[in-house]
């Protein structure tokens, strides 16, 4: 039984939020609703939990006008957790959690044993056991967050409406929150989340709402709705979307300087590369890098920040052709970057090529001997390129030095 | 429960306590003697002073107690404060408008229900117009409850002193004896008219005990659990004033019991309504017994108001509570 929304318009006294689209939530879907400060994701999630005002058109769930039902019959389909959790009252987190089994109990003084029994459960998924007798004054924050998630879990509905749930928690209870949810889905559920925060969005979310001035600016898969595009025309900032070293979704904000025209060749693998192209885009050089095998992450992340890339297929050893092609951006490069890298005869020929850059920063944080898979011949060339070549441990080194350069 | 216990002993002793001291085990065989069991050696005087004078007063200040206490509670619960006062939302200032009203008008010569009945009319008039003025599209901010309770408040305050600066010397000190809150010489009658309706609408607060749990959380997060909180703070509204208009129309204003006894009670039992009710009902009727009490015996033979001696106690507890509040998060 999906919830769907039409043609809202809603706010608070007068409308904050316009969706023209009709939007259909499915059963068993997370969907989270992304966007800067201000975009309306709050009044979106409030107007779907009857809180906000309703200005124009209407919202379903399964066929019914959700608000034209008792308030226990739609207490029993929607719940909703706010994004801050305020009392002066000293109760107990258990006080609290139970009351979310308002809507199931009969009696209007007492709680049955189901849901003691449930109460119990729900307390302990979020960890609160040992504090179930605390009083909600007394313990943290993010506790008390936790205590209110519990509460809507209590609460049993067919849709979870969470507000940045996660606001206050620390990182393992951001994603064991999220993960609750994932679970709780699974019972042909549909839980919609707020989220600031983009790359929990992207690792959790089904469908990802992206919000802009009250609009929805897109939606879809994480993977089709986060990129670069759409971050800035939404936070108006550059970043990176790739795949992190988990294969994880993972995005980065730069702060691009002016363009200084200088050409750099990096050589890297194995996601070595990551940070000093992010650092090197940054800082406004004219960046390119190779020879990649197309499965490596640097590839990846070389693709996300369009860096031009000399790539090879996976596994194979780099050919001829490439070498040569890699050869003449070392050769045309105002100076070339070496990542502390290991070698083995795929990518050796990449140290053979770098005999031609006019001038060489080596990052060594690894003794080549250790990284070193070729029976010497990578230990050769790379002391012969070290002779020439300008020798950095960090990469911060390399940001002074290039800082510097840029100043001359 | 402890405290019904604490009641009980309360009530029988301070039947005894007065100008005629009777002992406990007298005082029961009175009472059982009043209801009707034949009791063997029963001093008649006893049967009197009991029955006539002490019994009747002492119901009063119960009931009177209870339902102050548990209006505290309810409206402690309503604005989510718990330094909240049932004279917020305007009864106080209500009644004593009604009764300064029937005071100049002199309609309480003609009849004692008189006085009683404007009082419950104050209260409920302007408690309802607070609430009028306070709703706008259906939804009352407990913020401009507060801003139009002060604001109603004050105005008809300042009509009381008009009408007060107007009427002759025996009816200002007819006014302030109701002010000041006082129990003495109620008899049956008073009984007749409080006790049925205040003792209902005592019960009835403990049918709200749970959603006032819930509407505590915040009202977003009531409405979203099913407790639409418009409909409860309307009912809630409705229950304090009917209990406070009633309780002051016997009473006169008797003040801080509702902000004291259910303050007290939540450091003993916890904010669960479903507990600090009955705890506010006992605690309640306990406080203002002993109060009362001591307000009999303690210049006798002249008697205190004994809304004089809830505010000697209550105040400086209350401002040692507030001190208190400064050093520690709960409450």
């Amino acid at each position: 039984m999906p919830l769907w929304i039409e043609n809202l318009k809603c706010g608070y006294t007068r409308p904050i939020v316009e969706i023209k689209n009709k939007i259909e939530f499915k059963e068993g879907k997370v969907y989270g609703i992304i966007g800067p400060n201000g975009s309306g994701k709050s009044t979106f999630i409030k107007a779907l939990a009857g809180i906000a005002k309703i200005f124009e058109g209407k919202i379903f769930y399964n066929q019914t006008n959700v608000f034209s039902l008792s308030d226990i019959e739609r207490a029993k389909i929607i719940s909703y957790m706010p994004q801050s959790v305020f009392s002066n009252f000293p109760f107990t987190v258990f006080d609290i959690v139970i009351m979310g089994r308002y809507p199931h109990e009969k009696s209007r003084f007492s709680n049955d044993k189901e849901s003691k029994k449930i109460t119990e459960e729900k307390i302990d998924m979020v960890d609160l056991t040992p504090k179930k007798y605390s009083s909600i004054l007394q313990i943290s924050g993010g506790e008390r967050q936790r205590t209110s998630f519990a509460r809507v879990l209590a609460q049993e509905s067919k849709v979870l409406l969470l507000d940045e749930p996660n606001s206050n928690l620390d990182i393992t209870h951001q994603e064991k929150i999220l993960n609750i949810v994932k679970d709780e889905v699974k019972l042909d559920k549909i839980a919609i989340i707020a989220l600031h925060n983009i790359k929990l969005a992207a690792k959790f979310c089904d469908i990802v709402f992206l919000m802009k001035n009250g609009k929805i600016v897109d939606f879809g898969r994480p993977q089709d709705v986060i990129n670069a595009e759409n971050i800035k025309k939404v936070y108006n900032s550059e970043a990176i979307v790739y795949k992190n070293p988990f294969g994880i979704f993972d995005i980065e904000l730069i702060q691009k300087d002016d363009e200084n025209g200088i050409h750099v060749h990096v050589v890297a693998g194995g996601g070595q590369g990551q940070a000093v192209y992010k650092l090197l885009v940054e800082m406004g050089f004219k960046v390119t890098t190779g020879v990649l095998a197309t499965n490596d992450t640097d590839f990846e992340t070389a693709q996300a920040l369009s860096i031009y890339t000399v790539f090879t297929r996976p596994f194979m050893p780099i050919s001829e052709e490439e070498y040569l092609e890699n050869v003449e951006l070392i050769k045309k490069a105002d100076f070339c970057i070496l990542c502390d890298i290991p070698f083995g005869i795929q990518n050796v020929k990449n140290l053979e090529a770098l005999k031609f850059a006019k001038k060489l920063f080596i990052i060594e944080q690894e003794d080549i001997s250790n990284r070193d898979f070729t029976d010497g011949i990578a230990t050769n060339l790379y002391n012969n390129l070290k002779e020439k070549a300008v020798v950095l441990n960090t990469l911060d080194e390399l940001k002074y030095i290039l800082q510097k350069g840029g100043e001359k | 429960m402890i405290l019904s216990i604490i009641l009980l002993i309360v009530f029988v002793v301070s039947i005894g306590v007065g100008s005629v001291f009777i002992p406990p085990l007298r005082v029961l065989k009175a009472l059982f003697a009043l209801l009707g069991f034949k009791m063997p050696g029963v001093n008649q005087m006893d049967l009197t002073i009991v029955g006539q004078i002490r019994l009747p007063r002492i119901i009063i200040a119960m009931v009177v107690g209870m339902s102050l206490s548990v209006a505290g509670a309810l409206v402690q619960g309503l604005y989510r404060n718990p330094m909240a006062d049932p004279g917020i939302i305007g009864t106080s200032s209500g009644a004593s408008l009604g009764a300064i009203s029937c005071i100049a008008l002199s309609l309480n010569t003609m009849s004692i229900f008189y006085l009683p009945l404007f009082s419950f009319i104050g209260a409920l008039v302007v408690s309802f117009l607070v609430y009028r003025l306070a709703t706008k599209d259906g939804r009352t901010p407990i913020l401009n409850l507060i801003l139009i309770g002060i604001a109603v408040s004050t105005f008809i305050s300042s009509i009381n002193s008009l009408i007060l600066s107007n009427i002759n010397q025996y009816q200002v000190s007819e006014y302030i004896f109701w002010m000041l809150g006082g129990l003495d010489s109620r008899s049956w009658v008073h009984v007749k008219i409080s006790f049925i309706p205040l003792i209902s609408l005592i019960l009835c607060s403990l049918f709200f005990a749970k959603r006032i749990n819930i509407l505590i959380l915040g009202e977003e997060e009531s409405y979203t659990i099913g407790v639409n909180p418009e409909r409860l703070k309307k009912s809630l509204l409705v229950l304090v004033s009917l209990l406070t208009g009633v309780a002051v129309s016997v009473s006169g204003a008797i003040s801080f019991v509702g902000l004291i006894t259910p303050h007290i009670l939540r450091l003993i039992v916890g904010s669960d309504y479903r507990k600090l009710i009955p705890a506010s009902i006992l605690g309640g009727g306990i406080f203002l017994i002993v109060c009362d009490t001591i307000a009999r015996v303690l210049f006798s033979p002249v008697e205190v108001k004994v809304g004089i001696i809830t505010s000697i106690i209550g105040a400086p507890y209350f401002l040692y509570l507030l001190k208190k509040r400064e050093n520690e998060v709960t409450i």
